[in-house]
């Protein structure tokens, strides 16, 4: 990826990206010697390296033990060996070879870095203070794209408030990490679109569980400030989750992520009123896994077994699955397909819109207005089984059906007397439309002539329970 | 589904937004908090009713973190319905739980609308992140929870989540929930007492039966039902539990004097320090602190303060948040509002019982002004309020910040002291603290002076002299105090300067305390060794061991210490030279620690020489003009810190010892003259003749402190001394040993290795 010009993005992240793009600047410098080579000091850095780095605002010193380090204030970045290379667009790069970065001594660390090698495209990215220098076009930052590539890279989170043991386990490696940062002014500020493009990583959890990806590409493009417009994606290929102790968990062949939204919608992130700011926001986003394959055993309860719980080490599940989301205008669409061989096949889809602020909750639901006041345009559901009845009744002695009336007769006992008939209402259609998918595709639509809120919904069902498919358009087929 | 695979999976989660969203590339910052003092290491915290020795009075008194108590001190009932009822699946789950969630979701769109957070989510919100409703703090949330899930013992993150929940009635944590709601101890609670207090978990607030019968009732039978659904408890019970009224107890008065209820907590937050903290259930203690005592010694100070320095406000708020107000206070901004809320709560604290009051103007007709009114909850409301009670010297202006009280039913403005102070009264012969006053105003300001750090000045020099007599210097031993310089750090100098700058040349050691002579006493500190003397003050209480500066300045009072345990060290001369740690507690079995120690920090003789000292000290020294014609006869000690900081006076008599304590909470200078003997010695002149005059105190000090007729010493002259009277024994330990003070100038745990050399075995005279 070093080199690639990445395509001009149209939104931002807000502050994490600012921080994203600092750290990223500050860290593709940064650098302490890991090595336990013996640590000839190597500077081949030569003048305009070293001349670079001080426009920059670097000190760079040989360090007692050997090595380089350059240091700015709140910085510092080991070195066993620096090379100056020429740059990008007529500048100097730089190279490094086993780096350390973090913070200097007395400055509040958040984070841990270190690589083999790093290579820097241009020494004059590391201008931190005429990135900062809000005087300057875009902050000061640099008109070209800026790369840096890390080589056996070893992310560590900070440190918080729990014990330093815990830090550790929570750590993020890969044999190579290509950043390119490209930042271009927008709106009185900058914009930024981050690239970052990992190969054979694996993220390692507390508890020892672990995930291993192929390639990992992770798109960002934003500008700070909460209420910035941002869009995301990141494709994982060739990903498998393992288990505490290395047992698989599941594998997938590519797993996507994709998210864009404006400023409501990254405002939403600490609104304290997340709902009604969604209510004003235009959001699409999408995950997708493609090559899924799992076996039921790990996700199911050891204890007790089931009479046939052999079977479970060998019930296969295997397939894709996707989950879109776009909401604009307050309109909301969602839609999820699956179709995984040894569990089931899935369609669905579902249209509503948000409230407003003025929507009042029903009594006795202390619901936020936007979702009060929502109303349903249409849905769609379509199942059929692909192995999920098998596997039940392996394990249980009983079919899907029966689980469903059995669950079906608890949520009644549960409920309060006065709500048994409302409730039961709800619940037998859906329990029997649920075991119609075992005996073959099952299918059902909701159409209403208008969009139905929920006190409509409500007052349906308390009124006139007999007019529920009428007004809802429902229809269903096997 | 597997707790293994969804483990999993949330910590992948965790582990990915962990080190991409709070690591060096973050934008979420997770709170700076030790989940590690706060889960494992979590100090014990306590709770306790206290009343006052005749019963009258009572409030609760409890440590700024909750009780604590292991989830096995709790019926396995209430266990069992707080787990039915906020997590079933803990702590099978990896701290947070996405079926949990879903379900809530589910019921909440059924219209049981709950929350899907684990036990551990909720534990992390309640001691790290907060509960804004912000998607960034439930993403910290996550993190810390499944980091905090891995970490620690499921037991400790339930003891955790207990101790830091809400139950209402003003109670953090399970351990007292049930003596706040049932003014019972949980081992007499009834199962459906018990599925109440876990019902309380989801929202004490709404869930009061007080307000809100029907719906706590509602939530109690749902705990109930669901311990029934999971096969917790017996059917039979159930039904009968459900089938019992909800009857909770009234809510407790709480009409103990506050600085009562302050020192009381200061001292078993120190005997929960010192010791394995405090019983678990809420125990009912009697304080020594004797109301008649109190109110004594809270008049008092309360006129001299008042008579000190004439009433005003508290302070000011800046003309322009006055100006951003405009002529309509009803219509100002909230931002303005809140932020002359903010100002004015810097100076005067607010309640709903002692609201405080910032001027906007004055009504055209009649001495009222138009004012925001804060209560202490919410934001400042406009209100008109008489100013009939203003003191005429106090010319009020837009700004000013003033108290509100209510004077017959009817609230008024109050003006606020300029000088602060405290007041103590203990029994030297017990420990037992009588009195403590710790303010002006305990509505008003929280903050207890008795137990404050603060030079004490001259007032420390009774135990310089004590030191230097049980090194064998006689009492009328020469002293010069013409000035002397000492050799200070870096090839600096010191010469200290007596009071005033006059000199009185060579005198007698017990002249030299009567006058107060600064420059006598570091020439005799220097004598001596200050270490000697270091070792009397921390044998008698005034500071802990090894908690005196050793430094010559230490002999002019340099070296901090609390009222509490100042007065506490000259009780112990009142009783011949046996030191008891003061306590407001009686004792009581149920609390922690050792029995209190009683030392003996010099020989009686040397004690009576000084208490002769002191005696003239009241009589013809520094502090005779608020004593002369004293129907009590007191001996004592001013004092007063550089440039007037502080003043200080300790009065004694047999069987008791009164400290008073005047200045400033911002360490400002008084006004020049403010000395010990003039502001404070006053306040101990008038808590003494009231007693005396009800019958507390006869003029030889309390009956049967010491022989009939052996008080007061006569005053000492060249030659010429009376030999101590036979001091009577100390009566029995009674009880722990306690805290004068939380910090280092505290009075407790004295030592053997404190006690001087020469105090346990000095030349007699």
């Amino acid at each position: 990826m070093k080199g690639r010009r990445p395509r001009a993005g149209a939104g931002g992240r807000g502050r994490g990206l600012a921080l994203a793009a600092s750290s990223a600047l500050a860290l593709a410098l940064a650098a302490t010697p890991a090595p336990t080579a013996a640590a000839a000091a190597t500077d081949d850095l030569g003048p305009a390296a070293r001349a670079a780095l001080a426009a920059a605002g670097w000190t760079a010193a040989e360090a007692a033990a050997g090595g380089l380090v350059l240091a700015r204030a709140g910085l510092e970045i080991r070195a066993l060996r620096a090379r100056g290379r020429p740059g990008a667009a007529g500048g100097v790069g730089l190279r490094l070879e086993h780096v350390e970065a973090g913070a200097a001594a007395g400055a509040p660390a958040r984070g841990r870095l270190t690589a083999r090698r790093l290579y820097l495209g241009d020494v004059a990215a590391l201008d931190l203070a005429r990135a900062a220098d809000p005087a300057r076009p875009c902050g000061g930052a640099p008109p070209q794209p800026v790369s840096a590539s890390f080589w056996d890279l070893d992310l560590e989170a900070d440190s918080d408030a729990l014990p330093a043991a815990l830090a550790g386990p929570e750590r993020l490696t890969a044999a190579r990490l290509t950043v390119t940062l490209q930042a271009e002014p927008w709106r009185g500020g900058c914009r930024y679109d981050l690239l970052a493009d990992l190969e054979e990583v694996r993220l390692a959890a507390v508890g020892g569980s672990e995930a291993r990806i192929g390639r990992l590409v992770l798109r960002l493009s934003g500008a700070p400030g909460a209420l910035a417009p941002v869009t995301v994606a990141l494709t994982a290929d060739e990903l498998d989750l393992r288990l505490p102790g290395g047992a698989p968990l599941a594998r997938a062949g590519r797993l996507t992520l994709a998210f864009a939204g404006d400023g409501a919608a990254t405002g939403a992130l600490a609104a304290t009123d997340p709902w009604g700011a969604l209510g004003r926001a235009r959001l699409r986003g999408e995950a997708a896994a493609a090559g899924l394959a799992t076996a039921a055993a790990p996700w199911l309860d050891a204890a007790p077994p089931g009479p046939a719980a052999g079977a479970d080490a060998i019930h296969p599940v295997a397939g894709d699955l996707r989950l879109a989301l776009e909401l604009a205008g307050g309109r909301l669409a969602v839609a999820v397909a699956a179709d995984l061989g040894g569990l089931a096949r899935v369609d669905a889809a579902l249209e509503a819109t948000l409230g407003g602020p003025g929507a009042a909750a029903p009594a006795g639901l202390a619901l936020p207005p936007a979702l009060a006041g929502a109303a349903l345009r249409a849905a769609r559901l379509a199942w059929a089984d692909r192995g999920l009845d098998g596997l039940v009744t392996a394990r249980s002695g009983r079919g899907l059906a029966a689980h469903l009336a059995a669950a079906e007769t608890a949520a009644l006992a549960r409920a309060p007397a006065a709500a048994r008939p409302l409730l039961a209402r709800l619940t037998a259609p859906a329990v029997a439309f649920l075991a119609g998918g075992v005996a073959g595709p099952v299918e059902a639509r909701l159409a209403p002539a208008r969009p139905v809120t929920l006190p409509a919904l409500l007052r349906t069902l308390l009124l006139a329970p007999g007019g529920l498919a009428r007004r809802f358009g429902l229809a269903a087929a096997p | 589904m597997s707790s293994l695979a969804l483990t999993t999976l949330a910590t992948l989660a965790a582990a990915f937004v962990a080190t991409t969203a709070t690591g060096p590339l973050g934008a979420i910052d997770l709170p700076a908090v030790d989940l590690d003092r706060l889960v494992p290491r979590a100090p014990p915290g306590f709770e306790a009713r206290v009343v006052t020795p005749d019963g009258r009075e009572e409030r609760r008194v409890r440590s700024r973190e909750p009780l604590r108590a292991p989830p096995e001190a709790f019926p396995p009932a209430f266990l069992a319905a707080v787990l039915a009822a906020e997590d079933q699946r803990f702590p099978d789950h990896p701290g947070i739980d996405p079926l949990a969630a879903l379900s809530a979701l589910l019921d909440t769109a059924a219209g049981d609308m709950r929350g899907g957070s684990t036990i551990t989510q909720q534990m992390v919100k309640n001691l790290a992140v907060g509960s804004a409703p912000t998607l960034g703090r439930k993403l910290a949330e996550a993190v810390l929870a499944v980091r905090a899930h891995a970490a620690y013992a499921p037991r400790d993150i339930l003891a955790a989540y207990l101790a830091s929940a809400w139950f209402g009635r003003g109670t953090t944590g399970a351990a007292a929930a049930a003596a706040a709601w049932f003014d019972r101890p949980w081992s007499e609670l009834t199962l459906a007492e018990t599925a109440f207090l876990a019902g309380l978990l989801k929202g004490a607030g709404h869930l009061d039966p007080d307000r809100a019968p029907d719906l706590a009732r509602a939530r109690r039978d749902y705990v109930l039902d669901r311990l029934a659904a999971d096969g917790r408890a017996d059917p039979a019970a159930i039904a009968a539990a459900r089938a019992s009224p909800l009857a909770v107890a009234p809510p407790r008065p709480e009409t103990l004097d506050p600085w009562i209820a302050r020192t009381v907590a200061a001292e078993l937050a120190e005997r929960a320090r010192a010791g394995d903290g405090l019983p678990f259930e809420v125990p009912t203690l009697v304080a020594t602190i004797d109301p008649v005592w109190q109110a004594i010694a809270s008049e008092a100070l309360a006129a001299r303060l008042n008579a000190l320095a004439p009433p005003g406000p508290a302070g000011r708020v800046p003309p322009e948040l006055l100006a951003v107000l405009g002529s309509d206070p009803a219509r100002a901004p909230p931002a303005a509002l809140e932020a002359l809320r903010e100002a004015a709560a810097r100076v005067l604290l607010a309640s709903p019982a002692a609201p405080r009051a910032v001027l906007l103007r004055r009504l055209a007709q009649g001495a009222a002004w138009e004012v925001l009114l804060d209560r202490g909850l919410g934001l400042p409301v406009p209100a008109t309020l008489p100013a009939t009670d203003l003191p005429a010297a106090y010319w009020p202006l837009p700004g000013d910040i003033l108290a509100v009280r209510a004077t017959g039913g009817v609230a008024g403005l109050r003006a606020v002291p300029a000088l602060q102070g405290a007041a103590v009264v203990l029994d030297p012969r017990t420990g037992a603290i009588l009195a403590a006053v710790g303010g002006h105003d305990a509505q008003a300001s929280a903050f207890n002076r008795a137990l404050a750090l603060r030079q004490p000045g001259s007032s420390i020099k009774a135990f310089l002299y004590l030191a230097a007599l049980a090194a064998g210097e006689p009492f009328d031993a020469a002293i010069t105090d013409q000035p002397i310089r000492f050799p200070g750090a870096g090839g600096a100098s010191w010469q200290p300067q007596n009071y005033g700058g006059g000199h009185y040349g060579r005198m007698p050691l017990y002249s030299a305390l009567e006058r107060s002579s600064n420059i006598a006493a570091v020439r005799l500190a220097d004598r001596i060794g200050i270490e000697a003397m270091a070792a009397m003050a921390e044998a008698a209480g005034v500071y802990p061991a090894g908690g005196m500066t050793r430094n010559l300045v230490a002999a002019l009072g340099a070296s901090e210490v609390t009222l509490v345990a100042l007065t506490a060290g000259y009780g112990a001369l009142v009783t011949g030279g046996l030191a008891r740690p003061p306590s407001a507690l009686r004792p009581d079995p149920r609390l922690p620690g050792p029995p209190a120690p009683v030392r003996r920090i010099a020989d009686p003789e040397a004690v009576w020489d000084v208490l002769a000292m002191l005696r003239g000290v009241v009589v013809r020294g520094t502090a005779a003009g608020a004593f002369a014609g004293h129907p009590v006869a007191v001996a004592g000690k001013t004092g007063t810190s550089q440039d007037h900081r502080d003043a200080w006076f300790v009065g004694i008599v047999p069987g008791l010892a009164v400290g008073v304590w005047v200045g400033r909470d911002d360490y400002r200078p008084m006004a020049a003259g403010m000395t010990g003997g003039v502001a404070a010695a006053p306040v101990v002149a008038r808590i003494l003749a009231e007693a005396h005059a009800r019958g507390l105190v006869g003029p030889e000090g309390m009956a049967g402190a010491l022989p009939p007729g052996a008080w007061p010493p006569p005053l000492l002259a060249p030659g010429r001394r009376s030999p101590a009277p036979a001091f009577p024994p100390l009566p029995a330990a009674p009880g722990p040993a306690l805290a004068a003070a939380g910090g280092p100038g505290g009075g407790n745990g004295i030592g053997l290795a404190g006690l001087p050399a020469a105090a346990a075995g000095g030349p007699l005279r």
